[in-house]
């Protein structure tokens, strides 16, 4: 349709793709070829990250196999690749996205906390990130973002190329780690089998044992001979058991290893300062102490009166309060200079003759 | 905690001036009042010429305006109004002040209401100008405010109908624009409850055996019978309070405590003085019962380490400086007592100059009012009732069942 205008274009597949996506058939309509899944259960749907426009296999087959191509989407102008087309991972394909953007981002941006000297210049760090993230995935002034991205990539090379290292190492001690722990799972299953079928084995042959010995001349001798060895072997079978369940255990923590234990501990750091929720507020009274009773002529009434005092009157409230405020700012003096000086600035902001409005 | 508590307060951080920010303040606010007033007077101006120019105009006065108004030959000769000083202002809303005091006392409503009427009518004039808000229009408004900040709420058709001829849209009218213009800062930290906790504490150490040496020369100081007096001086106090600390601008200079302690540096100077000195004087236990005290003398070493210890450290003493400024505060508010004595004529002469600045088409022929509450039909009448001699004025407030029904 090359007559059509772009705007145009674009409000026919925005429609196009609303009904896709209100008759809940996204999954078995083709968008391309309008082929459905009906008639060709092995279809399949690929994404390109450069435009995620959903098409079948075989429509990607069809027009990208004579190589890079438009894509097929009417208002789409991006040229892609056969190669770079794969399955979605994600239903959403905003999601999908976000996670490429975000995979692209954490390649460039791979600084990590021990790179800064201080907690909140990492935290600046990781919210300039989240920014730069944030603008690519919404499109906010794409150019500049971009060039930002690069300068750093340019101005952190080495860096970058390091900490890229230093993931690899990491994650590889990380599956090693995995195998030796697996492995390690398997040998103490194996013994624990081995434990349980000789425990099995014993049972029985001191079973056969004690039948053995109840049939001979003189039973209560030959039973407690039997029991006498069978308490022998169970305890020695007990103490190689330990022997080796010990050596398994030393084996675990061998030297090799023990660094791998410490890559994932966070470093100790001093504790932080202690927090003070009420910022410096002192609770004490400077000026004063409260007594539990005042003399005051015009609340002796009050005191003794049951009318008041059911209805849960205090007059120890009344007391603390109007005491309180007999010394709040007693100290406070207003001429101070340094008062006044932080009081000036706000001059006028009230000054708003509202005349013309009024009448 | 009691002083740091103080600072969070509005009342401190936006309402505290010292003397020369206060009056820059006041001429920062006069002055825009008065350019409101030229502006006003400009236009009228223009519409003036304008209207001279077509007589045939239809209606160059406005048509609300039913006194004949002598139409000048020539607008231009006309001179602009004069404007009114800073100190015209505050006396005008001094004078506002004591009647909403008036106005206060038929409703009978308690001094906390009063108090916090006042201040927000010195509050709300701090930064608007009497040449745009006439303190006339804004009294029943603002007594309705305080009724409710303080908790002693009627209800409008209640409150109306105890003054004659007004109206609920009256009081809420402006009410907003009040609200707005105290900053939203409703809480006001009055002297009063404070004078009442400060004087308990006194008679109940008076009353009480201890053998503190402070107290005993209070004690001596105060004569023969220490609680009559103390309780004679509380009486006078509570009346300066509620009326000279209002109209006077201590409120934004001192804290409610040093307040307190000015009014009763004016009921009884002597019986101030010692008491400052035994509470924030030199050898002061600052109200701590004198057990301890005892208790910290006989065990000397041990008691006094944990006294200081759990206590916070002793304040630097605080009398030297509180004396000398509670003295300025009483002083202050005694001058206050003048603006009682304001003749009348002086008022009539203050509100004849705004009357002329708000209402350019009366002496122009051309343009319209200035300022709120200017724009009502009935507004001559008003007028002519506004500064009536105060007798007058409490006849008709007097009045048992109220005004006339209309």
């Amino acid at each position: 349709m090359p007559s059509l205008t772009t705007s145009t274009a674009a409000a026919i597949a925005r429609a196009r793709e609303n009904a896709i996506n209100r008759g809940g058939d996204a999954d078995e309509i083709c968008p391309v070829c309008k082929s459905s899944r009906y008639l060709n259960p092995n279809m399949r749907f690929l994404v390109n990250p450069e435009c995620y426009h959903k098409m079948c296999e075989s429509c990607v087959d069809r027009i990208f196999s004579q190589g890079p191509s438009q894509c097929p989407v009417v208002g789409c102008d991006k040229i892609l690749r056969k190669q770079k087309f794969r399955k979605q991972t994600f239903e959403d394909i905003q999601v999908e996205r976000e996670v490429d953007v975000r995979k692209r981002i954490a390649k460039t941006f791979n600084k990590r906390q021990e790179d800064f000297p201080s907690l909140k210049e990492f935290n600046d760090y990781l919210e300039e990130v989240e920014t730069v993230t944030f603008n690519l995935l919404n499109s906010v002034d794409t150019n500049a973002t971009e060039a930002k991205i690069t300068a750093f990539e340019q101005s952190n090379k080495s860096s970058i190329l390091q900490n890229a290292a230093k993931a690899a190492q990491e994650q590889q001690f990380a599956l090693a780690q995995r195998e030796f722990e697996k492995e390690h799972h398997r040998k103490a299953r194996e013994l624990e089998n081995e434990i349980e079928a000789s425990e099995k084995r014993e049972k029985a042959e001191h079973k056969a044992n004690l039948l053995k010995a109840l049939e001979a001349d003189n039973p209560d001798a030959e039973v407690a001979k039997v029991n006498k060895l069978a308490r022998k072997k169970s305890s020695m079978r007990r103490e190689n058991q330990e022997r080796r369940a010990r050596e398994l255990e030393a084996a675990r923590n061998a030297p090799a290893f023990q660094f791998m234990s410490n890559l994932n501990r966070v470093a100790e750091e001093a504790p932080p300062e202690k927090y003070d929720p009420v910022d410096g507020f002192d609770e004490t009274n400077r000026y004063f102490m409260y007594r539990d009773r005042y003399e005051s002529p015009w609340l002796d009434d009050t005191r003794n009166n049951k009318t008041v005092l059911a209805g849960g009157y205090l007059l120890q409230q009344y007391y603390e309060r109007a005491v309180f405020e007999a010394f709040s700012g007693v100290g406070c003096f207003i001429e101070d200079p340094d008062i006044e000086a932080e009081e000036a600035t706000p001059l006028g902001s009230f000054d708003t003759p509202m005349i013309d409005s009024t009448v | 905690m009691e002083d740091q508590l103080y600072t969070t307060t509005t009342q401190c951080k936006t309402w505290s001036f010292g003397p020369t920010t206060l009056s820059n303040l006041r001429s920062a606010t006069n002055a825009a009042g008065v350019r409101s007033i030229k502006r006003g007077w400009k236009r009228a101006r223009v519409e003036a010429s304008s209207s001279t120019n077509t007589p045939l105009a239809t209606t160059p006065i406005p048509s609300n305006n039913n006194t004949p108004t002598p139409i000048p030959a020539d607008p231009s000769t006309i001179p602009d109004p004069e404007p009114l000083s800073p100190s015209e202002e505050l006396t005008l809303v001094n004078y506002y002040m004591l009647r909403l005091m008036a106005m206060s006392d038929i409703f009978s409503f308690p001094s906390s209401v009063k108090a916090t009427a006042c201040i927000f009518l010195s509050r709300f004039h701090l930064h608007h100008s009497v040449h745009s808000y006439h303190p006339k229009h804004l009294l029943t408004t603002i007594l309705f405010l305080a009724t409710k900040t303080e908790n002693n709420y009627l209800s409008t058709a209640e409150f109306c109908k105890r003054i004659p001829k007004l109206t609920p849209e009256a009081v809420l009218k402006y009410e907003f624009k009040v609200a707005g213009g105290i900053g939203w800062d409703f809480e006001i930290r009055h002297p009063l409850r404070g004078a009442d906790g400060g004087i308990m504490e006194l008679l109940t150490a008076l009353g009480s055996n201890s053998t503190d040496s402070g107290l005993q020369t209070l004690r001596e100081k105060l004569g023969q019978n220490p609680s009559r007096r103390v309780t004679d001086a509380a009486g006078r106090m509570k009346g300066y309070l509620t009326k000279e600390a209002l109209v006077s601008d201590v409120y934004y200079h001192y804290t409610p405590p040093q307040i307190f302690l000015g009014a009763l540096w004016l009921a009884d100077k002597e019986l101030a003085e010692a008491y400052i000195e035994w509470r924030f004087g030199e050898n002061s236990t600052m109200g701590r019962p004198i057990k301890k005290k005892k208790k910290e003398r006989k065990g000397k070493d041990k008691a006094t380490e944990e006294e200081s210890a759990a206590e916070a450290p002793k304040p630097p003493t605080l009398a030297p400086k509180l004396i000398p400024a509670v003295a300025a505060c009483a002083e202050m508010m005694l001058k206050a007592q003048e603006y009682e004595k304001i003749p009348v004529d002086v008022l009539k002469r203050i509100d004849k100059k705004l009357h002329r600045c708000q209402n350019p088409q009366k002496f122009l022929g051309a343009g319209s009012p200035i300022g709120i509450g200017n724009d009502a039909p009935q507004q001559p009448k008003k007028q002519a009732e506004e500064v009536p001699p105060p007798e007058k004025k409490r006849k008709t407030e007097d009045d048992m069942f109220g005004g006339s029904l209309r």
